[in-house]
């Protein structure tokens, strides 16, 4: 809902600020206007006496007339009391004698008399020098402006221009003209002489800060420039430019505070979001993610349950909390398929990203770590129009590794075996002794060297009524792999919306739903890139798999062909608002909505696809997935406003059920390829079933007051249940204030200096909470167990309980300046944060003697992430054929660790430093290699001769990210659209040296390792060559957890180029086309970094695949 | 008369309505445990799941031997390890290998055996223990026969625990209770008590 006024622009200032003291809703304001009609009224008053008040007089009217008299409190004490003497008036003569010296008006609608402020014009202002101004209004081509509103600034005088755009208006010398015009930048002129005529040119311009320009809040929306909160967008116009499955790969780049990571480029997988750094020591740091006012059950959760290529994991350090105690270190963190790719990103309308705390309290337990909203598409008034979009692409691997050629393989084994002094043998070197030492087989080109095909279409037909407006859309999407063979992963999606206003516009309706079916039939990914490049051909003379002669085999990849990953994703979300205006000032909405995903996975793995005689027996697992959420949202919302300001007021209650159940079957020795579809045929089978309920409850509430478009307060809060918390702690209180104070509105700047336009403070401080810490953990429970004895099932307790565990509180600060230039055509913002959150939930380390290493419990640990954010878009050239748009946004965050009280003796000790990162990274240092033995020397920094994970270890650096940003660039001239999009991002992370970083054994390597050390006295960075040895090998195995498998990753990236071309609109009408342009698109194209070895995204692409480069082109057409 | 004063009245109306109905009632929020799931409360008030409790110290005890092929206490401890110190055993394996410390009778405090294999494991099952006996001693409708008997078990299992350990390392903390705050503060307990 928003609450917009009738003319909140503050170039009508002077005009509406009379007008608004009238301020008795848009229905009286109507009547206002009908004001004559009042003289046909019969009834007849008599009265007579002296200094009698008006209230009196009043009654009397209702007395004699049986007419109701109206108006608003307090609107009759600046009046003065009436002396009058009249027998049978009629009503309105005798209003217009009583009322003819008040500051009142009148009006008789049907029984009713309304009292009103009169609108007074300010004739009694004279001065000494009046100048008579007349003059014409124009847009930039010449065109009289119709409407135009002629201001004196200052002055409640105004004037307004008639259809030939003129004006006339009287002026004392040295008064400021404010012209302005809806949609044009406001003009300022100062009239010191008189002029015979002024001729006026209005530039048109496109305004971030427009009234139109609305943010959503989710419960309400206001217009951003009067918000008081942190909330950045990305529209569908922004989205459709990219050619990518998952509408979050979309935001990459386009909203400060917004850190994205894929974590994968196989189609459909995991996309992390996190909003303004971690605020979690342990637990999940996910915003919250709603699509149409419903809670996304699966949240940014993976909703793969089986091995798929998008689950192949890419290495993070990772912090693991059991009732076993804490594990950490470096290791995977499986990616796995993203919930939302099975949502078309051309069916979103916006994406908004809530951050600070006057925005996200409103959502209580939920919104500690943001709020992400997604709104699909609705209907629209109009004749039945259908747009369509279709498009073809290909995608390729950003960078390929340079992998070492065979002679190269070959001379590096040889000098492998020498340095260690080993004599090759058949067992040891077969690839050398067995294998053709000529024969060269890329085998990157074949894993990971296809190009995946992706073909996308959307068409949607949207129209309606006054009353009634519907919308139906269907997408689909099909999208290949660069693995061998064909598997594809498709996507089906349907939406549906309509929209129903009743006559009187008192009660609406509004349904919409979203289908989508997504078959991921990928492979489980392909391991074995670097296999030695000589090894026997892929396939044997008979095109069958070769897995080479007897005693000297290989692991050959492509038989994971003959396995298969299959998902089938069912994805419905419906949901259900109902609007009635029980007053005009008062609405109640009710919202109810759910979203159900369902999945079935198979994997198959035949006898075939081993290694021939290696398993007698394969196996398929099957699961099933059901994934609930449904939520229920009454609201009512409340607006008033006089003289004294203008007052929102919102009101909810939501409850929400979520359910989720997975079973799954693993059946295993079956002895024949042919079954394997079967579960009877298995030999073994073995189950397995998860599942939670979470129910959640809330009421809450926003009060926004506004005094004159200037002073803006907003109160929100939200007191909230979880069923993740004891009944004892069940329910807290969540709030937030926001200030803001637009200071361009005030007068005592006098007229503002002409490049200023528009000044707005903010500042906004509040509590939100996180509660993603799993369910059930306050209960004592125990699980039946797999362990049997006896031959009888058993129970075992699950984990040390603690009833009396929180919420993790997060305490949000924002200071924001924002501002508007040259007529709103350049705005920008800038934004500190500082966010605080305690009260950490972690594992508390108890003496094992309790019977676990501890104990679920709320600790003091304070994480601080502050940062700036600066956003800046401006639109440059507006004139003639050229235009050109800019959008720029920059974050620096910050993370730290500020209080951990008892770090040094908790199971955190080595994880965490007071006064750093939470993504802190520690680890050996490494010296370099000895130029003696040609092996790596890391820092025995505890000299107790043997190098140890942590006692040896130094702070080595973050994982954060120190900077990222986007820059937009959009150009138009006649038909031709080009846009190009820059994402940024300064880190530290894995190097290429975290995959490899020596070379030797029976396995191909990147060719930078041939930068080794060979002989004594050589001074490299690699060490030498080595097929086996103990200590070369162990040394080695150490660089994952040294710094030298860290570096500077960071990038710029051309992440989307579009080009368009609209076609004439001559051209298509006769056709019947409304609109149709053609378009090539690419992502992901250029990437400047310091390392050219690899992507900087993702710089371990033998484990898992970097984001692809696509190029697409397209046609988008309306009718 | 005044249309203001209205309004104001019949949003305050709505105010306790809407709280009431949606947040006020905490019944709401009752969910259903996931599956395989029991708390601990039930699970004693019925034979079948007391007896599996029971059955899970048993199951306990023999499957870490055979899902880990490691020795744990207390019979596999004792048998090896005890057997290494009195020499009935003879080790061959690696001489660096913690086992050895028992062979030579030259135990380290950091040898993960001590650690892992019998003090982490004996008081994993003790908490175990405890809380079968404490959910048999409040449990109301199993038959007095079936409380008896599993609490018969789980007393002996608990004095044939503390038994071994106390001959192994002497006095022992002892815990007679699940309450963990209680037991990370319990030190050795005198052996005669």
């Amino acid at each position: 809902m928003q609450f917009r006024t009738f003319c909140t622009r503050p170039i009508n200032a002077g005009i509406t600020k009379t007008w608004r003291i009238v301020k008795l809703t848009a229905f009286i304001l109507l009547i206002a206007a009908l004001h004559l009609t009042a003289g046909g009224v019969s009834q007849v008053v008599s009265l007579s006496g002296k200094n009698i008040p008006l209230q009196k007089v009043f009654s009397v009217i209702e007395q004699q007339t049986g007419f109701v008299v109206f108006y608003e409190e307090g609107l009759l004490n600046k009046t003065n009391p009436v002396t009058i003497d009249s027998k049978k008036t009629p009503l309105n003569v005798f209003l217009k004698e009583i009322l003819e010296n008040q500051p009142l008006d009148f009006v008789i609608k049907g029984e009713t008399v309304f009292i009103s402020p009169k609108l007074l014009f300010n004739i009694n202002n004279i001065k000494n020098v009046i100048i008579p101004v007349k003059g014409v209004v124009c847009d930039e081509y010449g065109k009289p402006l119709a409407g135009v509103s002629v201001v004196i600034k200052g002055n409640k005088d105004g004037t307004m221009t008639d259809s030939s755009g003129q004006f006339s208006i009287t002026v004392d010398k040295g008064d400021v003209l404010l012209i302005s015009y809806v949609g044009f930048r406001e003009r300022v002129i100062r009239i010191s002489d008189p002029v015979a005529s002024l001729n006026i040119t209005l530039e048109k311009f496109i305004s971030q800060l427009n009234e139109v320009d609305v943010v959503n809040k989710g419960y309400y929306t206001e217009s951003k420039r009067l918000s008081t909160g942190s909330v950045g967008s990305v529209k569908a116009k922004e989205i459709e430019k990219q050619p990518v499955g998952n509408p979050l790969a979309a935001l990459q780049g386009r909203i400060a505070g917004l850190n994205i990571t894929t974590t994968n480029g196989v189609p459909g997988s995991a996309i992390k979001v996190q909003i303004r750094g971690t605020n979690s020591l342990t637990n999940g740091s996910d915003p919250l993610f709603i699509v149409d006012g419903v809670p996304f059950s699966a949240g940014n959760e993976s909703i793969d349950n089986l091995a798929v290529a998008a689950s192949k994991s890419t290495p993070q350090r990772y912090t693991s909390v059991s009732a076993n105690g804490v594990t950490y270190g470096s290791s995977s963190l499986t990616s796995g398929v993203s919930p939302f790719s099975i949502i078309n990103p051309a069916d979103i309308e916006s994406i908004e990203v809530l951050k600070d705390a006057d925005a996200t309290s409103i959502y209580g337990s939920r919104g500690a770590n943001g709020v992400i909203l997604i709104t699909t598409k609705k209907g629209n008034r109009g004749k039945l129009k259908a747009n369509g979009s279709f498009y073809t692409g290909a995608s390729r691997i950003t960078r390929f590794w340079k992998m070492m050629n065979t002679q190269q393989y070959v001379a590096m084994r040889k000098e492998a075996f020498a340095n260690d002094g080993v004599t090759p043998t058949l067992e040891n070197a077969y690839d050398l002794l067995v294998w053709d030492t000529t024969q060269y087989t890329d085998w990157q080109k074949i894993l990971y060297g296809g190009t995946a095909r992706v073909h996308d279409a959307t068409l949607s037909m949207s129209g309606g009524s006054e009353q009634l407006q519907a919308l139906v859309g269907v997408g689909y999407r099909e999208e290949g792999n660069i693995f061998p063979g064909d598997r594809k992963t498709r996507r089906f999606t349907v939406n549906g919306n309509i929209n129903h206003e009743s006559q009187n516009k008192r009660f609406s309706l509004q349904l919409q739903f979203n289908y989508a079916n997504n078959k991921n039939n990928t492979v489980s990914g392909f391991s074995g890139i670097d296999l030695p490049p000589n090894t026997p051909s892929p396939y044997d003379a008979e095109g069958k798999i070769n897995w080479g002669p007897l005693g000297a085999t290989f692991n050959n990849p492509l038989a994971e062909l003959l396995r298969s990953s299959d998902m089938d994703i069912d994805n419905l979300i419906g949901n259900l608002r109902l609007k009635y205006k029980i007053l005009p000032n008062l609405v109640f909405t009710g919202t109810i909505g759910q979203n159900i995903l369902r999945s079935e996975d198979t994997r198959i793995v035949p006898i075939a696809s081993y290694l021939p005689g290696s398993t007698t027996t394969g196996y398929a697992d099957f699961s099933n997935q059901k994934r609930k959420s449904l939520s229920i949202e009454p609201l009512l919302e409340y607006s008033t406003g006089g003289k004294w300001g203008k007052l929102s007021v919102l009101m909810g209650a939501s409850y929400q059920q979520n359910e989720s159940h997975i079973r799954s079957i693993y059946a295993s020795g079956y002895t024949s390829d042919a079954l394997l579809n079967s579960i009877q045929a298995a030999g073994a089978s073995s189950l397995r079933e998860t599942g939670a309920e979470y129910k959640y409850v809330a009421s809450f509430g926003r009060i926004n007051y506004n005094y004159a478009n200037k002073y803006i307060i907003n109160l929100s809060g939200r007191r909230d249940g979880s069923s993740r918390f004891s009944p004892d702690r069940r329910f807290n209180n969540f709030g937030s204030v926001g200030l803001a104070w637009i200071f361009t509105e005030e007068s005592f700047w006098g007229h503002l200096p002409h490049w200023l336009s528009f000044g707005k403070l903010r500042s906004s401080y509040g509590v939100t909470g996180n509660d993603q810490i799993g369910d059930y953990k306050y209960l004592n429970t125990w699980s039946a167990s797999n362990r049997y004895y006896d031959n009888a099932f058993s129970l075992k307790p699950d984990a040390l309980f603690n009833p009396n565990y929180s919420w993790e509180r997060n305490r949000k600060t924002e200071w924001a300046l924002e501002l508007g230039l040259f007529g709103d055509r350049i705005t920008t913002a800038v934004s500190y944060y500082l966010n605080r959150s305690g009260n950490q939930l972690i594992q508390y380390k108890l003496p094992n003697q309790v019977g676990f290493a501890g104990v679920i419990s709320n600790f003091p640990a304070k994480i601080q992430n502050s940062g700036w954010e600066f956003e800046l878009s401006g639109d440059w050239l507006g004139r003639g054929d050229f235009s050109w748009q800019t959008s720029f946004n920059i974050s620096i965050p910050r993370n730290k660790l500020i209080s951990f009280p008892g770090i040094a003796g908790s199971s955190y000790a080595n994880l965490f430093i007071i006064g750093e990162s939470v993504n802190l990274l520690q680890g050996l240092h490494m010296i370099g290699v000895d130029p003696q033995t040609g092996i790596y020397v890391y820092d025995d920094k505890d000299k107790n001769g043997t190098i140890n994970g942590i006692s040896d270890s130094y702070v080595i650096g973050k994982l954060d990210p120190r900077v990222l940003g986007g820059l937009s660039n959009e150009f138009h001239y006649k038909n031709i659209g080009f846009t190009v999009f820059l994402e940024f991002k300064k880190k530290y992370g894995y190097s290429h040296y975290y995959s490899s970083a020596y070379a030797g054994r029976m396995q191909n390597y990147p060719v930078y390792l041939l930068d080794r050390w060979q002989k004594p006295g050589d001074i490299t960075r690699i060490q030498k060559f080595s097929q086996g040895g103990y200590e070369p090998y162990t040394m080695a195995n150490y660089i994952q957890q040294s710094d030298f498998a860290y570096n500077d990753m960071s990038y710029i990236r051309i992440k989307n180029i579009e080009l368009t071309y609209e076609l004439p609109k001559t051209w298509l009408q006769k056709a019947g086309i409304r609109n149709c342009s053609i378009y090539v698109r690419g992502q992901n194209l250029f990437t400047f970094n310091k390392y050219k070895e690899v992507d900087p995204e993702m710089p371990n692409n033998n484990i898992a695949i970097p984001p692809l480069k696509t190029y697409a082109a397209g046609i988008q057409f309306g009718f | 008369m005044n249309i203001f004063n209205l309004i104001k009245k019949k949003i305050f109306i709505w105010i306790p309505v809407v709280m009431i109905v949606f947040s006020g009632c905490e019944k709401i929020l009752d969910v259903s445990l996931n599956p395989g799931k029991l708390l601990q409360d039930d699970i004693f008030e019925e034979e079948g799941t007391a007896d599996a409790a029971v059955n899970g110290i048993y199951a306990s005890l023999y499957n870490r031997l055979v899902t880990t092929g490691s020795y744990f206490f207390p019979s596999s401890v004792l048998t090896l390890y005890g057997g290494l110190s009195a020499d009935e055993l003879k080790y061959g394996g690696s001489a660096t290998n913690t086992a050895m410390e028992f062979q030579n009778n030259a135990i380290s405090p950091t040898n993960s055996i001590l650690s892992f294999n019998i003090w982490k494991a004996a008081y994993t099952d003790l908490y175990h223990i405890n809380s079968c006996i404490e959910g048999l001693a409040i449990s109301k409708q199993l038959s007095v026969n079936t409380r008896n008997n599993l609490l018969a078990e789980c007393y002996f299992l608990r004095a044939y625990f503390y038994f071994n350990l106390v001959n192994l390392f002497g006095d022992m903390p002892l815990m007679s209770s699940s309450d963990y705050t209680n037991n990370a503060q319990v030190g050795r307990t005198p052996r005669c008590i």
